[in-house]
C-alpha cells in the first residue's frame, strides 16, 4: 500500500521546505522572519519606535520567563472588558479570518500602545482581540493584531516588527503558517486544534488545500473549496486515505461533492464499508473523476426540472450506486421516505442516470 | 455489450493542411458541421477542397467521456494549437503542421475511460469520412 500521492515529488510537494515550489513562495520560512521582510512603518516616528523596541527588549531580558509583559502587570479596574456577548462574536470572527487571511491582512487594526511602550495591548490579548476603545487615540500606534494567536505572539510580532500588512504570499500560505504556528504553540481552542490536526492529514497523504484561484482547481489530490476544513477529522481521514492510494482518483481534484459523499458515508453508517466506497470510486471515474461529478449530477437533477443542491448531490449518488447493485439501504441516508421517493424517482426518470446503472450492469 | 450511446461526437478534422479537435453536440449535426466548417475554411482550389474530411469521428458511452477526452488531449497539445487572429490570440482547436493525426489520435487514446470501473475507450465511429453536405 502506498501512502500518499508519489506524484508529489520533492520538487512540487507543498509540505516539503526544501521543494523547489516552496522556496520561491518563501513559506519554508517562519511567520516572523516573513514579517520581518515587510516592516512597514505607519503613524511611527523612527525615533519613537527605537524606544518603544529598546523598552520592549530590557523588559523581555529581565523577565524570567521571557515574556516582556504579563497580565500582572494591568491594573484590570484600569481596563474595559469585552462583555460575554462581544467576545462570542470574537470567536466567529477568528474563525472567519482563518479561511480569509488575506482580507484582514490588508485591514489595519488600532492597537493601544502609548508612547511610553505602554502594555494596554494586553487587555487585548487577554480577550484574543483587540479595540481602540481604550486610551488616547493619538497615542495609537497602528498595525496588524493577529488575534487568537498563541500567549505573547502577537506583542512580539507587533513591536518588533511594527507591520501593518504585508503582501506576496498567498491565503494558502496564510492559512498553512496559521496552523502550523498554532501547533507550535497548542492554544487550548478546540476548533483551532482541530484544524491543525486535518492539516497535518493533508499532509500525511500527501494532499494539498490550495488558494482560490483558478489556475489551482484543475490540481492532482487539491482542492480549492474550504468547506473541506469543516469536514469531521476521521471522515476527512478516510477520505484522502482512500484518494491518495487509488491510481486513479489521486490524479483529480477535489471537490465539494467528493466530501460531501463521504460525509454523507460517516452519517449514514458506511464510512468503513468497502463496497460503497469502491462503488463510489467507479462511478467517479465512469464520470471521468471527481471533477465532472458535479456536473454529472447536476445534468441528472435538470432532467427532472430540479437544480443543483449540494445536500441532495451526495445522496443522489448514494441511489445511483444502489441501483448500480452496490447493497445500500436507503432509509439510513434519507431522513424522509419523501426524499427517499424523490431519489428514487430522479433515478429512475433520468436518461443520464439510466446510463450510468447500465454501465455497472453490461460489466457484470 | 457495452453500449456507444453518447449524443456527443468527437471529430478530428483534416483540412488537407493541418487537424482541427473538436465535439459535436448532437450527432445528427454531424454533416451540418462539416457543412460550415468546410465553408469556413473557404479553401481556393478544387484540389484543396477535396481534401477535407472528417480524419476520425469517435462515439463514447457518456458524453462525459467524450468532453473530458476532448478537453485534456487539447490541453495536452496546448503549445501546438494555433492563435486567434485577434490581439488576445487565444489557442484555438486548430494545430500547427507539426501535429500529425497520430499524435492527437494517442492523446486521445491515452485518457483513462472507465464504465462500471473497467477501463474502455472511445469508439472509432468513421475513418477518413466526408458526409454528404450541399454547397
Amino acid at each position: 500500500m502506498t501512502i500518499g500521492n508519489p506524484a508529489f515529488t520533492s520538487k512540487n510537494n507543498p509540505f516539503d521546505p526544501k521543494a523547489e515550489i516552496n522556496v520561491e513562495l518563501g513559506i519554508h520560512e517562519t511567520f516572523l522572519e516573513l514579517a520581518e521582510q515587510s516592516i512597514h512603518m505607519i503613524g511611527i516616528s523612527d525615533a519613537q519606535l527605537k524606544v518603544l523596541r529598546a523598552e520592549y527588549k530590557k523588559s523581555k531580558k529581565n523577565f524570567l520567563n521571557g515574556y516582556s509583559y504579563t497580565v500582572e502587570f494591568i491594573k484590570r479596574s484600569d481596563l474595559s472588558r469585552k462583555r460575554p456577548h462581544q467576545r462570542d462574536k470574537v470567536i466567529d470572527a477568528q474563525a472567519k479570518m482563518l479561511y480569509n487571511w488575506n482580507h484582514n491582512l490588508n485591514t489595519p487594526v488600532y492597537v493601544n500602545v502609548d508612547k511610553d511602550g505602554n502594555n494596554n495591548v494586553m487587555e487585548g490579548q487577554q480577550h484574543f482581540t483587540v479595540d481602540s476603545i481604550l486610551g488616547d487615540p493619538d497615542d495609537m500606534v497602528n498595525c496588524i493584531v493577529y488575534r487568537g494567536m498563541p500567549d505573547h505572539f502577537e506583542l512580539e510580532f507587533f513591536l518588533n516588527f511594527n507591520c501593518d500588512a504585508r503582501t506576496g504570499i498567498t491565503d494558502y500560505d496564510h492559512n498553512r503558517m496559521m496552523i502550523l504556528i498554532e501547533r507550535v504553540t497548542p492554544t487550548g481552542n478546540a476548533h483551532y486544534e482541530e484544524l491543525e490536526r486535518k492539516q497535518q492529514l493533508f499532509e500525511q497523504f500527501n494532499c494539498r488545500y490550495l488558494e482560490d484561484k483558478e489556475e489551482n482547481k484543475d490540481i492532482a489530490c487539491g482542492t480549492a473549496h474550504s468547506s473541506i476544513w469543516k469536514v469531521r477529522p476521521n471522515t476527512l481521514k478516510e477520505m484522502l486515505k482512500f484518494i491518495s492510494n487509488d491510481e486513479h482518483l489521486r490524479k483529480n481534484p477535489m471537490i465539494q461533492v467528493t466530501w460531501g459523499f463521504w460525509e454523507v458515508m460517516a452519517d449514514s453508517g458506511y464510512l468503513y464499508d468497502d463496497n460503497v466506497r469502491n462503488g463510489w470510486r467507479d462511478l467517479v471515474l465512469d464520470m471521468t473523476g471527481q471533477q465532472n461529478v458535479k456536473s454529472e449530477l447536476t445534468q441528472i437533477l435538470k432532467e427532472n426540472e430540479r437544480i443543483w443542491s449540494s445536500a441532495k448531490g451526495p445522496k443522489l449518488m448514494m441511489q445511483i450506486l444502489k441501483e448500480r447493485g452496490v447493497e445500500i439501504e436507503m432509509d439510513r441516508v434519507c431522513e424522509t421516505g419523501k426524499l427517499q421517493t424523490e431519489l428514487d424517482n430522479e433515478v429512475s426518470l433520468s436518461e443520464t442516470a439510466q446510463t450510468y446503472v447500465k454501465m455497472a450492469q453490461n460489466n457484470d | 455489450m457495452i453500449e456507444y450511446e453518447s449524443k456527443y461526437l468527437l471529430y478530428i478534422l483534416d483540412t488537407g493542411e493541418n487537424f482541427k479537435l473538436g465535439i459535436i453536440e448532437k450527432r445528427e449535426n454531424l454533416h451540418k458541421r462539416f457543412n460550415s466548417l468546410y465553408k469556413q475554411l473557404a479553401k481556393p482550389t478544387e484540389e484543396a477542397r477535396a481534401k477535407i474530411k472528417f480524419a476520425r469521428v469517435y462515439e463514447g458511452i457518456t458524453d462525459v467521456h467524450v468532453k473530458t477526452t476532448e478537453k485534456t488531449a487539447l490541453k495536452e497539445l496546448l503549445e501546438h494549437r494555433l492563435p486567434q487572429a485577434n490581439p488576445k490570440g487565444q489557442p484555438t482547436e486548430y494545430f500547427d503542421s507539426h501535429i500529425t493525426l497520430d499524435m492527437i489520435t494517442e492523446a486521445i487514446d491515452k485518457q483513462p475511460l472507465f464504465a462500471g470501473g473497467k477501463p474502455v475507450k472511445l469508439n472509432l465511429l468513421y475513418t477518413d469520412y466526408v458526409p454528404n453536405y450541399k454547397k
